[in-house]
């Protein structure tokens, strides 16, 4: 949690106003991240009722290209003491110009779980799929998204945990 | 320089011109030649001459990609709402 947020703050630093140029492949400028919180409800088939927390979350994600992503995560919900790291790839389905207020995208990613609210869970270390879509709900005058509306759901095939998320997501820095 | 666009404004930036040369040369060149075609022929030759003949291929490319950007709203390779996603 501490070196992922050193990482944003860093990055936040390191560049803080993105060139209106086209970004090189490798570029600050293609990174962008922030922190989210949301509600979660969590499924498992053997679950009698699905468990549901509240997540805190910190992201960074890297546009290598205009469709593809790859993004590391970690979320904490201090509800049920189930925290998630997490690093992957996602694929935008929909909504990657600037212009767009909607965005679509599928994704994988590895997990690493922890916490006592996963003590029951079969692997620590597993992957699991997602799908996202995203409304940019706030928007500055250059088109750069400071505060997206995403609600996804994700699958762990291995653990067969499925989590149902709907957060506010602030864009610190980045996405220009 | 009402009738020039903000597009082609960054256009002429990148071929290291600015706005006022050009509509200064067309100016220039009316009064010249009143008879219009002629002025016309000329700017043709200036322009030739001056502007594309002086395309790097860098500068071909940032060209492209700023009209692309500009025309299409996405920069190329590259997605800025890849956060909501992530």
């Amino acid at each position: 949690m501490k070196y992922l947020l050193a990482l944003i703050m860093m990055a936040a630093l390191a560049a803080p106003s993105m060139a209106a140029d086209p970004p090189q492949r490798w570029d600050l400028s293609r990174l962008a991240g922030g922190v989210d919180a949301g509600g979660v409800i969590y499924e498992q088939p053997e679950d009698v009722s699905a468990v549901s927390g509240f997540l805190f979350g910190s992201w960074l994600s890297y546009s290598l290209s205009s469709k593809i992503s790859v993004p590391l995560t970690a979320q904490w919900d201090w509800v049920t003491e189930r925290y998630s790291y997490t690093a992957g790839a996602r694929f935008a389905l929909y909504g990657n110009r600037a212009s767009d207020r909607v965005h679509v995208g599928v994704g994988a990613d590895f997990v690493h779980y922890e916490g006592p609210g996963y003590a029951g869970l079969g692997l620590q270390d597993s992957w699991r799929g997602t799908i996202k879509a995203t409304w940019s709900m706030l928007v500055d005058e250059g088109g750069r998204t400071i505060i997206y509306l995403p609600m996804w759901v994700d699958y762990d095939p291995e653990n067969g945990l499925t989590r149902y998320v709907a957060a506010l997501r602030w864009q610190v820095f980045g996405g220009k | 320089m009402g009738g020039l666009t903000e597009l082609f404004m960054k256009i002429l930036q990148l071929l290291g011109l600015i706005a006022g040369d050009v509509e200064k040369k067309v100016k220039e060149l009316q009064l010249k030649y009143p008879e219009g075609d002629a002025a016309w022929e000329a700017f043709l030759t200036w322009w030739f001459a001056n502007v594309t003949s002086n395309l790097e291929h860098d500068v071909a490319v940032a060209l492209a990609l700023e009209a692309w950007t500009e025309i299409t709203s996405e920069r190329p390779g590259y997605n800025p709402k890849h956060g909501g996603i992530a």
